[in-house]
């Protein structure tokens, strides 16, 4: 945190503001009281009143300046709950801004809050138009709404994200500490700020709940962490939150620069956990496959773990409307995909990138359920290892069935689930796709079969394909 | 020859003036919180002090002293005595203000 | 810090077993990146004339298990480009690898040479996965791959 000094912004400490002020209007309302009868009493006796003169020239200027800075002050209180709701700025009761409070068109900290309900092409046109130094400003003092806000360029998203990932991390580790506090037998617990006897054992279950999520989603935002710090070649972290299972969107390249984009989505059994840095590898293994494939051209590639992904790729009897083979999770991440979709298109520099969309197993029903439902903003979809996505036919998509890919290796025990419940596979013949002989069309091409069906092998052709289809290079696929 | 109304009025207008003091505090403590010290900083915060707060700041304190000084110079040109007939007409002219 | 209590809730199970066929339990990363870098030099060493290799970044890669659940084992990876290689004589270099790799006892796993750019060529020996790589603007470049096994980026608990 700056101290005022070396800040460059303005600033206001609350309480000296306050208390000057306050000495301020207890002077004016004195001059307003005694100031008429002096002025008749001097006019009457005669006296010399070049001093009275002066205190009602004082008491004019005092007349307007003291009820702007009043306003100031209750700005600046408000600016304070915003500045310190996350503990990132404000602890010390003073607030920092750029420019003036009081500003004709609202104060850029009173804009932002504005942003969150309007689409991404608004924000980024709102967003154009500011200074830099309004840029830097909310980037530093407001980054956990500038973090997740749709339309903002990626570069300023991830500064802002990269601030509230350290201090999240630290929240969570002072959370578990508090959650895990290992009861002595006279001390009594607490939950919720209620005691708890020690001999409810059935009581700590939501404190033990909440400290064993907690300790998942700690190691997810390490693993992130870990990713960000290493520069070859740069990630940029474009939105995450610790809630429920988690979510992490983070991008290897700039998509914002990129000539292509590929964004992965991942499937079952994905969180945020520490496991999510092989989600993250994937898309790390593209970027470079896509470099290799294509050096003259910059490609990004996003891994977007936007939603719930189911975490059991069999039956959750518990819980049956949530099971793998449920679209329930996929209907309601498909706005959420959409809208990230959306986004890029609006925050991409210079016209159009390349955009591919690539899943894996419910990842695949996720696409589906988003294309088939609105404009899904991309140039090409890719189903890996896919259950059903959603349709029972490629022209059900909405999308150019030349640029439909798919992908199932032998081997791969998705290819056993019943059509009825997510869909005809895209592997299957009934979904209209043709097996790859050169020619441009619904694709689908196949994978090397093996122990482990995994798409990422060294060598696997599968591989090499997803690598064509996010370059434009559709005539290399096999 | 009797005691000057008019100077015993202008000196219940000195005491009024020292207890308005009272009321009106020197500024230049919490005007100097701004720009300069650490209320509000900032180029705009630095202009409202050099242009508004500072010279009335300096308004009030020169003045403070001068306005005692001001009432006691014309209390130093009357006469404490007047002959009753004039104290009689001043203290007629008082009564109708 | 991890399951301080049980699952809540349960799960039906299939019989699905971990890693199958390129799992090697007892191989440490540091002998599979060895054995990795020794398949690329052995190949290498056929190429006439003999080209400059470049290393890239380690992209090991992390392991599914049959159920296509990551079981926190990884592939170690090593990548070089070939520099200095004529474009023209590409098609030579696909077919004296794909000779050298039968002569020695590797399985072909994939032989994309039918073709003019973009040619692949895949072997696998012993666990370990080699792959020939032409760039679509004709550049080389040469990947091998271990079976999957415990790396430093495994998790605590695999």
């Amino acid at each position: 945190m700056n101290t005022s000094a070396s800040n460059r912004y303005a600033s206001i400490d609350l309480d000296v503001l306050g208390q000057a002020v306050a000495d301020l209007e207890e002077t004016l309302n004195g001059l307003h009281q005694w100031l008429p009868g002096l002025e008749r009493d001097f006019a009457y006796f005669g006296v010399d009143t070049a001093s009275l003169n002066r205190l009602g020239a004082a008491k004019r200027e005092l007349d307007s300046v003291v009820p702007d800075l009043r306003e100031r002050h209750r700005r600046a209180e408000i600016l304070l709950v915003h500045q310190s709701n996350y503990r990132l700025h404000g602890e010390d009761g003073v607030v920092h801004f750029t420019g003036d409070l009081i500003d004709g068109n609202g104060h850029v900290s009173h804009q932002i809050h504005d942003q969150t309900s309007r689409p991404p092409g608004e924000v980024n046109q709102w967003w154009t138009g500011l200074g830099d130094d309004e840029k830097n400003y909310l980037t530093e003092y407001h980054p956990y709404l500038l973090g997740r806000l749709d339309g903002v360029p990626v570069s300023f998203r991830d500064q802002a994200n990269r601030a509230v990932l350290a201090h999240e991390i630290e929240r969570l580790r002072h959370e578990l500490s508090r959650l895990i506090n290992p009861p002595g037998l006279d001390t009594p617990l607490y939950f919720d700020g209620r005691p708890v006897p020690p001999t409810d054992p059935m009581a700590h279950l939501p404190r033990l709940q909440e400290a064993s999520r907690l300790g998942q989603r700690l190691p997810g935002l390490l693993a992130i962490q870990e990713r960000l710090e290493r520069t070859d070649p740069p990630a940029y972290l474009i939105d995450f939150s610790t809630q429920g299972l988690g979510r992490t969107v983070i991008s290897i390249g700039n998509p914002d620069e990129a000539d292509n984009v590929g964004t992965y989505v991942p499937g079952t059994g994905s969180q945020l956990d520490e496991r999510i840095n092989t989600d993250i590898r994937r898309a790390d293994i593209m970027f470079d496959d896509a470099h290799d494939a294509a050096k003259s051209s910059s490609t990004a590639v996003i891994m977007w773990l936007g939603y719930n992904a189911p975490q059991d790729v069999i039956l959750d009897v518990q819980n049956p409307s949530h099971t793998a083979w449920s679209p329930s999770r996929a209907e309601s991440a498909a706005p959420n995909l959409r809208r990230f979709q959306e986004t890029l298109r609006v925050t991409h520099i210079e016209g159009n990138s390349h955009n591919t969309l690539l899943g894996h197993s419910y990842g695949t029903t996720v696409i589906g359920h988003a294309a088939k439902e609105g404009d899904i903003h991309v140039d090409n979809l890719v189903f890996i290892a896919s259950p059903g996505v959603g349709v029972n036919h490629v022209s059900d998509l909405g999308v150019d069935a030349g640029h439909v890919f798919a992908t199932t290796a032998h081997g791969d025990p998705i290819l056993f689930t019943p059509d009825r419940i997510l869909g005809t596979q895209p592997s299957s013949n009934r979904f209209g796709l043709h097996t790859i002989d050169g020619t441009i069309g619904p694709t689908y091409f196949r994978s090397n079969p093996g122990g482990h069906s995994s798409y990422w092998d060294n060598g696997n052709k599968a591989r090499n394909n997803f690598a064509y289809i996010i370059t434009g290079q559709y005539g290399f696929v096999r | 020859m009797v005691p000057n109304p008019m100077k015993a009025a202008l000196e219940q207008v000195l005491k009024r003036a020292q207890r308005a003091l009272d009321d009106i505090m020197d500024i230049t403590g919490p005007a100097e919180t701004i720009g300069v010290g650490q209320g509000w900083t900032g180029s705009v915060a630095q202009d409202t002090y050099d242009h508004s707060l500072a010279p009335a700041a300096n308004d009030i304190s020169t003045s403070r002293t001068d306005l005692i000084t001001d009432i006691e110079t014309s209390l130093g040109a009357m006469d404490d005595l007047v002959p009753e007939d004039v104290a009689e007409l001043m203290q007629a002219e008082l009564n109708s203000r | 810090m991890r399951h301080f209590i049980g699952a809540v809730s349960a799960a039906v199970a299939f019989a699905l077993t971990g890693c199958t066929g390129t799992e090697d339990s007892f191989m440490t990363e540091a002998e599979a990146l060895e054995r990795a870098e020794q398949h690329i030099a052995d190949a290498v060493a056929q190429i006439i004339p003999a080209p400059s290799v470049e290393p890239r970044r380690r992209l090991d890669i992390p392991c599914r298990d049959q159920a296509g659940r990551d079981d926190g084992l990884y592939q170690v990876e090593r990548r070089y480009w070939l520099h200095d290689l004529p474009v023209e004589d590409n098609r030579q270099t696909f077919d004296t690898l794909y000779a050298y790799w039968t002569d020695t006892g590797y399985e072909i796993v994939d032989d994309i040479r039918d073709r003019a750019q973009a040619r692949a060529l895949t072997a696998h020996s012993d666990g370990f996965t080699v792959h020939l790589l032409e760039s679509v603007e004709g550049e080389l470049s040469i990947r091998a791959t271990s079976p999957c096994i415990r790396t430093s980026e495994s998790p605590s608990d695999t």
